[in-house]
């Protein structure tokens, strides 16, 4: 092969030969990656798949509908009729009070600290325990929900009790999104209101919560989601293990989800493993529905204008 | 239309140049008549009011390099400035020639040569520049070559009253009578005569000037630049 | 300083023009052996926008130094100078955007229509209802182009007869005609330069007195550049127009008036832009002018 020999002498890829030992180095890590990254989806598909397969025919309009019972036989297709409605009213008023204040308070904050407090120590002071705070156990906020709330101020194993400690509980990751989203408004927006002659609170109004507020409300949505599955705060508040009612006002008990879940896992009879299935169904259903707004809010802003 | 201010300017600068034309013309014209009225006031007008040319002309000097400084222009708007700044020196020389005349007026006190057609060949050089001021306005290419081939006759006019006026010097007889004033008198008439027609001559080069910076204006042909 | 914090209003003003009429003569003098010969058309031009001393300082360090100029009524004033040079540094400190810089300090006098724009007084919003400015990149409010070229006349109160102002601005900004049937569509489907042209609208809309300019072509192509140019000439029978600009040539092209700042932020001279850029009186800027310094 004469033609083989005049190109391999006049080669310009010559010294190259390392690129292939280079290229298997890659193809290597690339299928670390994928390997790690299907340890979560593998986890997250099986788990789904057990609670489904769980709870396969459980999850009927009398589940929503009816207060649970001690017998397992109640929870039974055609059986008296027993359910999750209680807990899911209940986690619904907590979620929509949190929700209330957190964006209050986490929205104020974040304004507050991203467009009036001028850059200096104590500012970055309370920013850098803002952050902290967002990585303090939930148990502990449950210990400050009781010392303050119940006690305290008095208002006992109340949902508002268990709102406040809730909002508590993600505050702080709220405020940072919010923080987040309000720093990524850019200046040139806030200047091109300043130089019509807009006031600071004008600017804020117009042009930095209407540009931030799809990054805010996600980042609020997301913590409700979080929010919605916490056990441990509301058990430290006293909340209901299991209600035969939902709750009737912000001050008188109430029971959650979670903490409803749990109740039925405990229970000795292998009949309410199958209940609880259908408990978490339906709290992953919320979750994901919650989830799914967050994504729709976003969307919804970001295309519009 | 974009660059509008600049665009009113380019308009401005073309108008003044035709405008600074019909002044030197206008100029010319005094001065012929003058010349052949022996009207001294008007050549003292035209000698005191050449101010206004070379005032006209540092104007559209400085317009010019207003325009390159302030403007950069370049292709076809370049060319059109660089040729009206040229244009523009060859009009204010005219306007100098225009002034010649009105002097030989003042100094002539009588005609010696009427046989030589110094009003025929002034209106048949101030002919040539009205039409390379024309070929400007309109861009006429055509008119350029035209004007360039007319200075041919023109140098060709003035070279014949040149040597009518040369070889009857030499044929003039002096007597034991003529005085050394009437010599003096004579050569002067002579020289003022053969200046008359060598400034005549010069305006026709100008206009063939102006055509010729006309030409490369519109074509970017430098044939008659030489 | 010092003494107008203590004293109340009525003093003030008093202090004010006392302050005036004793600085005009030194200046004056000044600018008579500096102005005189160069600036042949000063004559007749009223200054709206004075700058007195004016030095801007970012914590320690000093970005501008002490600045003088009289800027002349409905002409275009355009600064030049290198990057750094401290020219956006002193076209903020006109409507006082600098305020927004935390660090941000400012000395001496800047004088618009005679007030001391830093004066105790003067409330720096009002004073941007008075100049407006546009910005380097086109920043159009995320709404539809009506809304935004109605934002400044809703917040300032301007809001009678809307729909006509929102027109006129946009007729002034050479925008009409090109999104006159659009008006309700997002100004951001509009290409840079009409965004540009839509920013010009909407600070012109409420009518202010001054419009800063703060490099409004550089982020644009050259067609759209040539427009904002054009415009901006047209403006300058209306409004007075101050533009910094990176780009000499544009300077040349629009400018009646030149600022040249030098590195340091020093303001090295100010003249008719057509002596500036044909004969200017500092070797430097000749240098920068011609390319040989940077």
């Amino acid at each position: 092969m004469s033609d083989a020999e005049v190109v391999s002498e006049s080669d310009p890829f010559a010294g190259t030969s390392d690129l292939d030992r280079k290229r298997t180095i890659g193809r290597i890590f690339v299928g670390l990656c994928a390997a790690s990254a299907l340890v979560g989806i593998v986890a997250l598909v099986v788990l789904i798949a057990d609670v489904l397969y769980q709870s396969w025919g459980w999850v009927t309009w009398e589940f929503l509908t009816y207060p649970p019972s001690q017998f397992a036989e109640s929870y039974l297709p055609g059986g008296r009729g027993a359910g999750i409605y209680p807990a899911l009213v209940g986690s619904i008023f907590l979620i929509a009070l949190t929700a209330l204040f957190t964006i209050v308070l986490g929205v104020g904050a974040a304004v507050y600290l991203e467009e009036y407090a001028s850059e200096g120590r104590l500012t970055a002071f309370i920013e850098a325990n803002i952050a902290n705070l967002a990585g303090v156990p939930s148990i502990v906020y449950g210990l400050l929900g009781l010392a303050i709330f119940v006690r305290a101020m008095q208002l006992g194993s109340s949902l508002l009790a268990g709102a406040l400690t809730l909002t508590l509980l993600i505050l702080p990751i709220v405020i940072v999104a919010s923080q987040e989203a309000i720093r990524a408004v850019p200046d040139s927006q806030r200047h091109a209101a300043y130089g019509v002659g807009a006031t600071d609170w004008e600017v804020i109004r117009d042009v930095v919560l209407p540009s931030a507020l799809p990054g805010i409300m996600t980042g609020t949505i997301l913590s409700l989601s979080r929010a919605i599955g916490e056990t441990a705060p509301l058990i430290m508040v006293g909340a209901a293990t299991s209600m035969f009612v939902p709750p009737d006002s912000p001050l008188g008990p109430f029971a959650a989800m979670p903490m409803q879940i749990f109740d039925w896992a405990t229970m000795p009879d292998a009949t309410f493993q199958h209940v609880a299935a259908a408990g978490i169904v339906v709290l992953l259903t919320v979750l994901l529905a919650m989830n799914a707004t967050a994504v729709y809010i976003r969307h919804r802003f970001e295309t519009e204008l | 239309m974009a660059r509008k201010e600049y665009q009113k300017r380019l308009d401005e600068l073309r108008e003044d140049v035709l405008y600074m034309g019909e002044v030197v013309q206008e100029r010319m014209r005094m001065g012929l008549t003058a010349l052949e009225s022996k009207d001294e006031t008007l050549a003292d007008e035209v000698i005191t009011r050449d101010a206004e040319i070379n005032e006209l002309y540092l104007a559209l000097e400085r317009e010019c390099t207003d325009l390159i400084a302030l403007q950069q222009p370049v292709a076809g708007d370049l060319r059109f400035i660089a040729a009206s700044f040229k244009i523009i020196t060859d009009l204010e020389r005219v306007g100098d020639l225009a002034t010649n005349l009105g002097k030989y007026t003042k100094q002539a006190e009588r005609d010696v040569y009427p046989d030589v057609d110094v009003q025929g060949i002034g209106a048949f050089a101030l002919e040539m520049v009205e039409d390379a001021m024309e070929a400007y306005a309109a861009e006429d290419t055509d008119a350029c070559y035209e004007i360039d081939e007319r200075d041919d006759e023109l140098d060709a006019m003035c070279e014949r009253a040149s040597g009518f006026v040369v070889r009857d010097l030499i044929e003039t007889e002096l007597t034991e009578d003529t005085t050394d004033a009437e010599i003096e008198r004579l050569l002067a008439d002579v020289s003022r005569l053969l200046l008359t027609i060598r400034d005549l001559e010069r305006v026709g080069d100008h206009a063939v000037n102006v055509a010729a910076r006309t030409l490369y204006m519109v074509e970017n042909d430098d044939a008659l630049i030489y | 300083m010092s003494d107008d914090t203590s004293m109340n209003e009525t003093p003030t003003i008093e202090t004010h023009t006392e302050a005036k009429s004793t600085d005009d003569r030194s200046p004056a003098s000044e600018a008579d052996a500096d102005v005189a010969g160069m600036d042949d058309q000063s004559i007749g031009e009223e200054t709206v926008i004075e700058a007195r001393d004016l030095s801007v300082f970012y914590g320690d360090e000093r970005a501008l130094q002490p600045v003088n100029v009289e800027i002349p009524d409905r002409q275009v004033t355009a600064i030049i100078g290198p990057s750094g040079c401290g020219k956006s540094t002193f076209l903020r400190s006109i409507n006082r955007m600098n305020d927004m810089i935390d660090v941000a300090r400012v000395d001496g006098e800047l004088l618009f229509r005679d007030t001391n724009v830093y004066g105790e007084a003067v409330d720096p919003v009002a004073l941007r209802r008075a100049i407006g400015m546009v910005f380097q990149k086109p920043n159009p409010f995320p709404k539809s182009i009506y809304d935004n070229v109605a934002y400044g006349l809703r917040i300032q109160g301007k809001d009678d007869d809307l729909d006509e102002q929102v027109e006129s601005a946009l007729r002034r900004a050479a925008l009409w005609d090109e999104v006159s049937d659009r008006l309700g569509e997002s100004a951001l489907d509009m290409s840079g330069g009409q965004q540009q042209r839509l920013c010009i609208a909407r600070a012109i809309a409420p009518d202010p007195e001054v419009i800063l300019m703060d490099e409004p072509a550089s982020a644009l192509d050259p067609v759209a550049t040539s427009q904002i140019e054009d415009l901006i000439e047209e403006l300058a029978r209306d409004y007075t127009v101050v533009i910094v600009t990176h780009n000499m040539q544009q300077a040349a092209r629009i400018s009646d008036k030149t600022m040249v700042f030098l590195t340091g932020g020093e303001l090295v001279e100010f003249g008719d832009t057509s002596r500036i850029f044909e004969n200017p009186d500092n070797q430097r800027v000749e240098d920068y002018i011609t390319g040989k310094f940077g």
